[in-house]
């Protein structure tokens, strides 16, 4: 899966989570707190892309995920590792 | 002269004053005249009005009740990032230890002199993954693995009492450590706000401490304090997972 088609999955999950979230305006470079969302939301946002996209990250990776373009990295590094495998 | 309320703390209670996150333009404007340069450059980099607005409310409030715990002007009072990441209020020398957390249209603030705390809040709302959370942070129930939708309450008493365990310890979610979360004491309650429910949880060192009093901040850039809206008592009730309603509008 290429990095593009991770980064679509993130925001339409994040507008699906986040309350009155635009998900066109969001900057890859801030964090999802940036847009109002809570620690909760954001292991909702992740628990919910692991589902769709069958990727396993690891509880330990998530102190990685600073920004929305972090974890969308994070979700890649997983997939591409877990094609590998 | 006023004593500080920090000296009027008994060293087995702790404090939790609760602040609704709504204000108008104009007191808005006020709180956000008394942040810190630092806040203010902070509030500036947040996207969405509504996560702007509600930090600068929260920032404000927790400068004027650690300034009436204090005794001190609320701009004086200045709360800090310890080298543990935990929240020190300036010129305490450790002895007010405090704790701080915020969801939905609510902020919270704990105060006790005598142990390290942890506190969070966090408003209910429906969950697409509750299973899977519940799973991934290896706190799931037999219902939540059956998948039980009356089991939200169960789900977030047990989310905040993983908070603020991870508070407590000073670690991340991702490090947190749900055997020594256990092993500490907490508190649960569901208190209710502007037609929301939230859930509240505290944890500290078990025995640390006897009883938290919840007190309501009635706003205002003095900051009218003295209001205890209910009390919940360590002593007669289990260490983990006390879950009492408390209906507050």
């Amino acid at each position: 899966m290429v990095r593009d088609d991770i980064m679509v999955a993130v925001k339409r999950k994040a507008a699906q989570i986040v309350p009155n979230l635009n998900p066109e305006s969001l900057d890859s470079s801030k964090s999802f707190k940036d847009y109002g969302a809570t620690s909760l939301d954001l292991v909702e946002i992740v628990s919910g892309l692991m589902r769709e996209l069958r990727a396993k990250v690891p509880r330990s990776e998530l102190s990685k995920v600073n920004t929305i373009g972090s974890l969308v990295d994070l979700l890649h590094k997983t997939l591409a590792e877990q094609q590998v495998k | 002269m006023t004593k500080p309320l920090a000296e009027r703390l008994p060293v087995s209670h702790v404090h939790v004053w609760q602040c609704d996150l709504r204000v108008p333009d104009t007191r808005l404007e006020l709180y956000r005249r008394n942040l810190h340069p630092e806040e203010r450059r902070q509030a500036r980099t947040i996207v969405s009005e509504i996560a702007r607005r509600r930090f600068i409310v929260r920032r404000a409030f927790r400068h004027i009740v650690v300034g009436k715990y204090l005794c001190i002007p609320p701009g004086k009072a200045i709360v800090k990032q310890g080298s543990e990441g935990r929240p020190i209020a300036a010129g305490t020398h450790g002895g007010l230890r405090l704790g701080c957390s915020h969801s939905g249209e609510l902020a919270v603030v704990a105060f006790n002199r005598s142990a390290q705390i942890g506190i969070d809040l966090q408003v209910k709302r429906p969950m697409r993954e509750m299973e899977e959370i519940a799973r991934y942070f290896s706190f799931a129930s037999r219902r939540h693995q059956k998948g039980d939708a009356a089991d939200a309450d169960e789900f977030f008493a047990e989310w905040t009492r993983l908070e603020a365990g991870a508070k407590y310890f000073c670690v991340g979610l991702s490090k947190v450590d749900l055997a020594k979360v256990n092993n500490l004491s907490t508190q649960t309650i569901f208190l209710r706000h502007r037609g929301e429910q939230y859930a509240l949880s505290i944890a500290c060192k078990k025995l640390s401490t006897t009883a938290v009093l919840f007190h309501r901040f009635a706003g205002g850039p003095g900051g009218e304090l003295n209001r205890a809206i209910a009390t919940c008592d360590t002593a007669k009730t289990p260490e983990k997972s006390n879950v009492v309603s408390r209906d507050e509008r």
